[in-house]
This record gives structure tokens, sequence and C-alpha cells, in this order.
């Protein structure tokens, strides 16, 4: 990014720069993302119905997808170069709940975004492992196997994965689906605690209702941006309108709105 | 305990002991990933696709072993192709790929006088017609074997259990896969004159799946496999001998006979273990 300045390039975490992403192999596009800032020590919400492009987003935040257009820059460099610094915690359904494996080690994965080939841990690496499964008070199931958990345990396991790996920047995909009250309260004052130690944390999620108490930035995504900027100002009754296109979840949204103010 | 030692004076049973113990342990490890990862028809699949080569290379004139993992690779880069299409699913493509190579190994051989006899040993395999150097081939196919898997294990183990977290960390899957699908075909290979290419599929995913049933760490997982391996294809071997039954068959029943005992008495997973919790969380 030539005309960002490095004042600006210290200020902001996330770049997304004319973004188009096309699904594979067809002319449709999931995603069209003009301009979008996240900025550093932010905790920002990708806001939008089902198949609205928030998983698309992250997941070409990381370089999981290929762009067809544009370029997406965090942290100063481009979405795949600088991927030990971004965790990502994907949908829970994309893992195999069966595998042969316990809670500390799959908290452990984490440290492999900076382990060099053989990979093979350090103590200080297994400290830092067994240091965030106490963050989310996993700890003392840290020897059960993976498939013994529920959902929220399973969601906690796996937000300590990305704890461990010590990223500048963390991105969550839907964390509160299939997911009790406690772990979501967790996770919100997790989120506070990074961001307050100047990390970055960009929450993709439908729920409306947590927008003005939990996020200092928003943007609301269906099939491009709808809108961006702080909680209340993409709250705007007109572009929930745009976004979820009918009245009832309209009426809904600004209740739950005004129930916060 | 005459009985254990009294085979062992012929130097033909030694070998096949030598091999079929190198073998369980080999096709016990790696089968470990292959179950994990849903590969099971691949490891069939492969298994089939090397019988073209041997009869290819017979017909050459060539090295059998050679001809064998060259098609055995083949197959496995055939399937990945057909599958990157997106045209059809895997399954479909494994069992395009490996139908027409065993039809084009039919094809050959029907065209080939002499040769039927041969092919039934590589079909289920001979005990007595493992040579010397069948030995060496499958001591080395172990060490190199057990050598990737230790100095790859934390890559299998991550894009085993959640691709997208290896993905994301920066590991090449495509070079992962390809990996494991040489080390496969060299096993397979290796195998095929003690058990022949239609059971060894059994030893790629039998004894991994009973270990699974017994822990929930995959270390352990792989050193009971390796072991319950090994141990049917010895077990096997000695049974082949006193009852005279061909020896894949013996190997491939006991290793059978041990997931099913697992299935239903294991600790935790077993059927009689399950069904005795339910009954006192009832």
């Amino acid at each position: 990014m030539s005309d960002l300045n490095n004042l600006e390039n210290r200020q902001v975490a996330v770049v997304v720069d004319d973004v188009i992403v096309r699904y594979p192999g067809t002319q449709e596009t999931a995603l069209e993302a003009a301009n979008i800032r996240i900025g550093r020590g932010q905790r920002a919400a990708l806001i939008g119905p089902n198949g609205a492009g928030k998983s698309t987003l992250l997941k070409a935040m990381v370089g999981l997808l290929p762009l067809t257009r544009g370029e997406i820059q965090v942290l100063g460099e481009p979405a795949h170069v600088g991927r030990h610094r971004v965790a990502y915690v994907p949908q829970s359904r994309e893992v195999d709940w069966h595998f042969p494996i316990t809670v500390f080690d799959v908290a452990l994965m984490g440290r492999d975004a900076h382990l060099r080939w053989p990979r093979w841990p350090r103590a200080h690496d297994r400290n830092l492992a067994m240091t965030a499964l106490e963050e989310v008070g996993m700890a003392p199931l840290a020897k059960r196997p993976i498939a013994s958990l529920s959902g929220g345990q399973r969601q906690r396991v796996f937000i300590a994965r990305a704890l461990a790996q010590q990223a500048e920047v963390l991105l969550l995909d839907e964390p509160f689906g299939g997911v009790d009250t406690a772990t979501e309260q967790l996770i919100f004052q997790l989120v506070d605690q990074l961001c307050l130690a100047g990390g970055t944390v960009i929450i993709a999620t439908h729920d409306l209702a947590t927008l003005p108490e939990h996020f200092d930035q928003a943007v609301i995504l269906q099939h491009r941006v709808v809108a961006s900027g702080s909680p209340n100002q993409v709250l705007d009754a007109a572009v929930l309108a745009e976004a979820y296109g009918g009245p009832l979840a309209l009426l809904h949204a600004r209740a739950q709105h005004d129930l916060v103010n | 305990m005459t009985w254990l030692t009294e085979p062992l004076q012929y130097a033909f049973f030694m070998r096949a002991l030598l091999v079929g113990a190198l073998l369980g342990v080999t096709c016990g490890a790696l089968g470990c990933f292959v179950v994990l990862r849903g590969m099971a028809f691949i490891g069939d699949a492969m298994a089939h696709s090397v019988l073209p080569g041997v009869v290819i290379a017979y017909l050459l004139g060539v090295n059998i072993i050679a001809g064998a993992f060259v098609t055995g690779l083949l197959a496995a880069i055939l399937i990945s192709a057909i599958s990157h299409t997106e045209q059809v699913r895997e399954d479909t493509a494994i069992g395009i790929v490996f139908t027409g190579a065993f039809a084009l190994a039919i094809v050959l051989i029907s065209r080939t006088q002499g040769y039927v006899r041969d092919l039934t040993h590589f079909l289920f395999g001979n005990i007595l017609g493992v040579a010397p150097g069948d030995v060496i081939i499958a001591a080395a196919v172990t060490l190199l074997v057990l050598l990737c898997l230790f100095l790859w294990y934390r890559e299998l183990l991550i894009s085993s259990f959640d691709r997208t977290h290896a993905q994301v960390i920066g590991l090449h899957l495509n070079w992962l896969h390809m990996g494991l699908m040489t080390l496969l075909a060299l096993t397979i290979v290796s195998g095929i004159q003690a058990v022949g290419v239609v059971l060894i599929a059994s030893l790629l995913v039998t004894p991994a799946a009973t270990a699974r049933l017994l822990t929930d760490r995959l270390k352990v997982m792989i050193l009971l496999s390796a072991l319950l391996g090994s141990g049917a294809t010895l077990i096997g071997l000695y049974a082949s001998y006193y009852v005279r039954v061909a020896s894949g068959g013996a190997v491939v029943l006991t290793s059978t006979l041990v997931f099913l005992f697992a299935l239903i008495f294991a600790p935790h997973k077993g059927i009689l273990a399950r069904r005795t919790r339910h009954t006192l969380v009832a």
C-alpha cells in the first residue's frame, strides 16, 4: 500500500482494498469489499445474515481463499505473509471431533505457527499452551480427549489454541454458535483483555444485541460492505433494513438497540 | 515350546516371519494415518493398482518391485487429478482408477503364457517365495516409513486433525499428501510377496482401527497398531504353517478376529463397556 503513510500503517491492523472474491470455478461473487479499515486494538464485528460473506472475508484475511481482485493487508503485510501473527478460529464443524487427541495437544498446536520443522515443541511452548488453557478454564481437562467435550468446552479449547499462538490479530468465525452463556461471557472478557494489551480482534457474528457493549467497530456485510463504523452508526435502521431485508428483523434489532441504550 | 521353534529351522519360514513382522509394524504405524484421514479406500486402490506394474515389469524383464511402485504411485496421482477436476467425488475416482488398473493387469495377463500361477502369489501372497532380497527391502521400507513418521509427526498430526489450521500456519497439504502416498506405495510393494495385493489393504486398516478402539492418544495408537499388525502376521504365519492354509488369508483373518474381539470387549469403546455404562446411567 504505497498511499498509506507509516503513521496510518501503525494504527491500522487490517486493510481491505477493492477486494472481490468469487466462488472457485464460477463467476458468482461471494464478496465484494470496497474498503474496510480495522484499527489496531479494536474489537471489530463482521455482521450479516448467513451466507453474506463474513466467513469468506475472514478466510481471505488468513490467505485461505484467493482474491479475484484487490488486496488485503494484515499488519502491513499481504494476507498470507504474516500469518503467524494472525490466529484464526474457524467454525467448529470443520474439524474431526473423533480424532485421538487431548485438549492439551490441541492447544499446543497454536505454537506450530512459530515452530520450524521438525516442529518439536519446547518447554516454553508447553508452558504457553498450559497458560492458555488456564485462561479459558480448561486446564483441569487438559488430558481429556477432545471427543469427550461439550460444544462450549470445545470452543474454549480452540480459543486457547489461538491464545497460545500469541497472535497480534485474532479472527473468530461465529464463536458463539452452540455455546453456553458462561463461555460467551468468557470469550468477550478475553477479547477485552487482548485488545487492552494492544491486540486486534475481529469476530463474525449475527448477534446485533452484543454490538454496542462489546465492540468498538462494526462492518455490515451483504455480499458487499453495507455499512461500516461505530456500533451505533451501523445499527442505523435504514442500514439494517437493507442488510436483513425484512421489517421483522428490523424491529427486532431496533428493540435490542433501545434496550442496550 | 518346540512348536514355536520347530518351523524356525527352515530359512524360508524365518524370512517370512521377518518380513511379516516388519510389514506389520510398517502397515500398522502408517495405517493409523490412513484410517484417521479417511484414506482406507485409497490404500486398497493402490494395492490393486500395483498389479499391472508387476505384469508390465515381468513382460519387459525389469525389476518387478520398481514396476509395482511406479503404477501404485501413478494410480494415486490419477485419483488425485480426477478428484481435483471436481466433476466426480473422490470415492468415485478411486473406484474408477483401481478397477481400471486391475482390468489392465487382467488383459495383459491373458496375453501372457505360463504366468498365471505366479500371479496368484502376488494376489494372495506366498510364504514360500520370500527371498533374502525381500527381507532387505522390507527392512529398508520399515526404517524409511518410521523415520518419516517421526520427522513429520506434527505436520501429519495437524493436517489430519484440522486441515484449516494446517493451511493457516503454512503447512503444504499437497506435499504431505503426496509424501504419504509415496510411503503407502512403498509399503504395499514391500508386502505383496508375503500377503499379496488383495489382502495388504487389510493390514493398513484393521490394526489401526483396532488400536483406535483401545486408546484416545495418537502416539499410543501408532504403537499399539504396529504391535497388533506384527502380532497378527506372526500368528497368521504360524497358523498357515501348521494348518496348511494360505499365509495372506491366515494373517488377515487373525487381524480381523482381533478387531472383532476389541469391538466387543474394549475397555471404554467396546460394545459391552458402552452397554454397561448405559445401564449404569439408567
